[in-house]
Formats: C-alpha cells, structure tokens, sequence
C-alpha cells in the first residue's frame, strides 16, 4: 500500500510549508493551503508518482489554489469587516518593510514573484504552472517589481 | 532602491520565520474528516454572521497544532447538519458486499510486492509482481476462489529509468506501456499479452506528442491509446506503424470502445478537471451521445449508464469543494450523492469513490456505501489503495491486519522554539514536538472486486 505518500508528507511536508508562507504570507493560510494540496496529490498519488514529479504537482496545485483561495477570502473579509488579513510578522533583520508590502501585492503577481525568486523557475516554466502566457509573467513580474520599488537587473529591463 | 537580491533573501526569511505545523501528515486525516463542517462555517462566513477571525496560529500548543477553526463552530448555532454530509462511518466493504471481497498476499513467494491492477472476472484479479517500488517483473493472476497465482507473462526490463505505466485488459490481450520519465524525452513503448497468458508482444515505439499516454485500451489486433493532446490512435498488435482513428478529434479513451470530449488525466489544470465531459462516442460503432450538464455542475464525468460530477462549489474554480452529484447520462435521475470526491470517475459502470469520514465507495444502482480503508482501533483511517488500470479500476484494496498508530513525541527544539517565539507565539516549558505514523501488520491486504459485486440492491 502507498506508504510512499506517507513517506513523501514526512521528507517534503515542512519544505512545502515553508513556500505556502512565502506564497500566503502567513503561516494559518500556509498550512491550509499545502494540507489541502496534499490531500488532493494523495487521491493522485499512484498517478502522479509514476508519470509526474509528485513535488512539481503539489507545488503547481498550492499556486494555484492560492490565488483562487485569495480571491474567494477577499470576498469574506469585506462582508466580515475585519482588517486585512494580517501577515505573520516575520521581524526581518533587515528590510522588514518589504514583506509587509508583497502582502498588498495582488495574488497573481505575488505567485509569480514566488516562483520567480523563491523557486528560482523560469518564465516559461511559471507560465505553465499559473496557466499564463509568459508574456504575462513577464508583465506581472515587471509591475510587482515596480511597486516594490525593486531595481530590476538589465537583462530584465529588455523583456519588459 | 531595493534589489532583486534583497526581495530573494526577504522570501527566505520570511519562509524560515515560522516553524512548519507538526504532525502534517496526521492533519490530513483529520482534515479529511473535518472538510464536511468547514464548507458549512466558510458558507456562514461569506453571509457575514461571523467575524473571520483566524488567531494567530504558527501555533503549537503542548506540541499539537491547533488547525481547528474554533471561534466559527460556536457561531453556528441552530444549523443542523444535512444528514446526507454527515460525518459518517460507512460500514467495510466486507459486510455491504461479502460476495467481492477476498484476502490476498502482499507479496509473491520469492518476495516480489504485488500491485493490484483490477479485475479480469468475478474471481481473477491482475497484479503486478514488483522486485522494488516500480521495477516490475511479470503480471500473474490471482484467483480468489482458491488463492493461487499464476505467472501471465512477463515484463521485459527496459532499463534504467524505464517504469512500466497503466496496464488495461481487452477481450483477447492485456496491454500495457512504459515510459521513462525523467529524461527529458518525451518516449513510449507499447507492449501486449495474451489474456489467456504467453509471451509479451512489443508492440512498437512512439515519441514527441503521441508518447504522452493518457490513456490506452486494446481490441483484438490494436493496442490503442489518447495522447494528452487528444485524438485515439492505434498500433497493429503485428507490428506497424501509428495511425490516428478518423473523426477521434478533440477526443480521448475513457475505456474501450468509449471516448468522450474529456481527458482521463485533466493533470492539476482547474479549468481542464472542472470541464463537463459533453460527448460520449462508441468508437466501434460510431454511434454518439451528447451529454448536458445541469447548470451549477462542474467536472462532470459519463460512462454509459450514469454521470458524475460536483455540484454547489464555491467560485466555480474549485470542484473539490462542493457536492458530488450522479445522473444518468440522458439528464435523468439527478441526485446528490453523501460525502465528497476528488477523483470523479465512474468504476465498474455504476460505484463512484468518495470519501464519507473515510475513503468509500458508493453504488449509483443501490445506494449502498462501503468504506474501503483499514481502520486502527481509535478509528484513525488507514491507507488504501486502487488498481493501476488505465481506464478505471474495478479493484480497491487495504490492510487486512491489525492497523495501529505510533504516536511518538520529543521536547520541542530550541530552533522551533525561538521560531516560534519571534512568531509572536510562547510554547509552554513542557511543550512537545509530536508526530503519528499509521503501522500496517501482517502480508495481506483486503481486495474488493467490483466485478464481483451483485446487484441485488
């Protein structure tokens, strides 16, 4: 029987966490986002194992499930009234400035920047995971990047 | 100004800023159980009777991360559940269908573990007998009337990082591919046997598009098979080159001689797995049934005596959130069906699997429910497992021993703890790091063999 996927929860859980903080911004969001995520690969799992990377799949679903997820929370909070849905304050050493504002950025340019600079992919390949064009991701990236006031590189400059 | 390298080395900070939930793996289970309420605390949510007040939870308390979301359950008075979602605890497939359930070895005689691929009769089930996890050897036949196995043929090795994929069974061959999947190149090999046992017949190569299998059937003189790009194509079981079947545009296998406008795999694409399968095409004869979905159903999957699919998910994009929904495939006979599903498909023309408290499965026909997972004595749920057949398996299997849980805890490290300090969270003196591991004893497992099942409602 599968204790693969056990095995795999076990080796890869707290790796997936940790991109659902960077993906969600807090660690309530993160946790339910990688449970759900792993909860569906497991239904896949026998599947997903033979023919797929088991980890791309379950990263590729927490992508997206958290800009749907994002969209329908938004809809909660303004009905609910409560403040914007707080962010773990993560006391950076340095710039704590800007974590607090990539929790403003809207969710898709905050997935692209994820799996941009956290998960180091390239456009194509986050094009793929976000179901995007990559001149999508490019232009995401570029207005994130904008907003955050961050100095893009000059090769970077040239696919905008 | 701020720099690429400063918004790098902010995401890896903040990502190692708070400790990972322990015991995500037993969360799950829970989880599992817990989604039925959550849909209903998420409902009152957007109608705005509560507040949504999510504490500040990196948060482990005495060791167990506290994932329930208390202050919504105490705000929900008066609401009764449906009695169709409630938790519930179907009984074992055993005593809702003693006729199909049989016990099997874990493994073969010289050691090799079997893998259930599904049924060939009412008595036979396909294995296949692995050396390791994904090294196959042969397929054998196990008959569940007088437990022996026999060797039907054997899988010739294809090399390193070669994996043999889906197996399906046709009247007069089983048919079965491998691919090597993490080299990069897109390549397929497709192989056939006598049902009745004897060599394995290669049967040819394919590469590029054609070697993304989706799914494969075989007919007496083809192997045939849908790329994930659709269409169906064929291979002479005698050798030969590919041809595309004329007039399968924009279709793909569901199971021989069925295809429909849906991929088997829609893959972890929303928009592909929440689209309604539409058309149901028998390619033997031509003949072709359109299929309209009721508005509101998303995901909805046919096969010639009933549909299935997800009603009533929120925001459309999230098909696992609503319920699962069963109709014949003329628009009649609507119905909502108890628990929750992931993985629609139709198995054995008329049960669906779906999770009800634990991983179940539900005759369309009868209404009746059979849990399929091991359960330990504290009612966790333990693993199960469904045949590796291409077009959807007929059997299901879990542990037939005792299924026990190991709770084991150590004293928080220092690490987590500062973590989880600068989270704003204080764990107590005493608190522990925990995890469960679900122990599976004894060498066999419990099979059910839809085939097998009688339909006396």
């Amino acid at each position: 029987m599968d204790h693969t996927f056990d095995e795999f929860v076990r080796a890869r859980g707290d790796a997936l966490f940790r991109y659902g903080v960077v993906l969600t911004g807090n660690a309530d969001d993160a946790a339910d986002l990688v449970q759900e995520a792993l909860l569906r690969l497991g239904d896949a799992w026998q599947r997903v194992v033979r023919k797929d990377d088991p980890e791309g799949y379950v990263r590729t679903i927490m992508a997206r499930q958290h800009i749907s997820w994002w969209r329908r929370r938004r809809r909660e909070r303004l009905v609910a009234d409560t403040p914007e849905h707080g962010y773990t304050d993560v006391r950076l050493d340095g710039d704590a400035g800007l974590w607090a504002e990539i929790g403003g950025l809207p969710p898709k340019q905050r997935a692209v920047l994820v799996l941009r600079y956290y998960e180091d992919l390239p456009d194509v390949e986050i094009a793929r995971i976000l179901g995007i064009s990559p001149g999508t991701v490019r232009s995401q990236v570029s207005r994130a990047l904008d907003k955050l006031r961050i100095q893009r590189r000059a090769m970077h400059m040239e696919e905008v | 100004m701020r720099t690429e390298q400063d918004l790098v080395g902010t995401l890896r900070k903040a990502a190692n800023s708070v400790p990972p939930p322990v015991d995500l793996g037993h969360g799950l289970v829970t989880r599992r159980r817990r989604r039925t309420r959550r849909r209903y605390q998420s409902a009152l949510a957007v109608a705005g009777v509560v507040a949504v007040v999510l504490g500040g939870t990196a948060v482990v308390r005495g060791g167990d991360r506290t994932d329930e979301v208390g202050p919504m359950a105490s705000a929900a008075p008066g609401i009764v559940d449906d009695p169709a979602t409630v938790e519930g605890r179907p009984s074992p497939a055993r005593e809702v269908w003693p006729e199909a359930v049989s016990t099997i070895p874990k493994k073969a005689a010289d050691g090799f573990r079997y893998r259930p691929v599904t049924a060939l009769s009412p008595t036979e089930i396909l294995l296949i007998a692995e050396a390791s996890f994904e090294k196959a050897g042969r397929f054998e036949v196990y008959d569940t009337r007088t437990g022996q196995a026999r060797v039907l043929t054997t899988i010739v090795p294809g090399g390193k990082g070669y994996f043999e994929q889906h197996a399906e069974v046709g009247q007069d061959y089983i048919a079965w591919y491998g691919t090597k999947p993490n080299d990069g190149v897109a390549w397929a090999v497709l192989w056939a046997a006598p049902r009745q046992g004897g060599d394995p017949i290669r049967v040819g190569e394919v590469g590029g598009g054609l070697a993304e299998v989706d799914r494969i059937g075989v007919t007496k003189d083809h192997v045939l098979w849908s790329p994930r790009s659709g269409g169906v194509y064929r291979m002479p079981i005698s050798g030969g080159a590919p041809e595309r079947i004329a007039g399968t545009d924009g279709l793909w296998l569901y199971s021989w001689p069925w295809a429909r406008d849906v991929p088997g795999d829609a893959g972890p694409d929303e928009e592909q797995r929440n689209r309604n399968q539409s058309l149901l095409v028998n390619l033997e004869t031509g003949a072709r049934r359109s299929i309209t979905a009721p508005s509101g159903v998303t995901g909805l999957r046919c096969a010639t005596e009933w549909c299935v699919g997800t009603s009533g998910g929120s925001e459309g994009s999230e098909g696992s959130d609503g319920q699962v929904f069963a109709m014949r495939p003329d628009g009649t006979e609507g119905k909502q069906l108890p628990g929750r599903a992931h993985m629609l498909e139709i198995h054995g023309g008329h049960f669906v699997q779906l999770s009800e408290g634990r991983p179940a499965l539900y005759d369309l026909n009868t209404g009746k429910v059979a849990g399929i997972s091991a359960i330990t004595k504290d009612g966790a749920g333990g693993s199960y497992g469904s045949g590796v057949s291409s077009s959807p398996t007929l059997v299901f299997y879990w542990n037939a021993g005792e299924t026990k849980t190991k709770r084991t805890c150590v004293p928080m490290r220092e690490e987590d703890r500062k973590l989880m300090a600068s989270a704003g969270a204080t764990p107590s003196p005493g608190a522990t790091t925990c995890m469960t591991e679900t122990i599976e004893l004894g060498d066999k497992n419990e099979i059910l063999n839809l085939a097998a099942v009688q339909d006396a409602g």
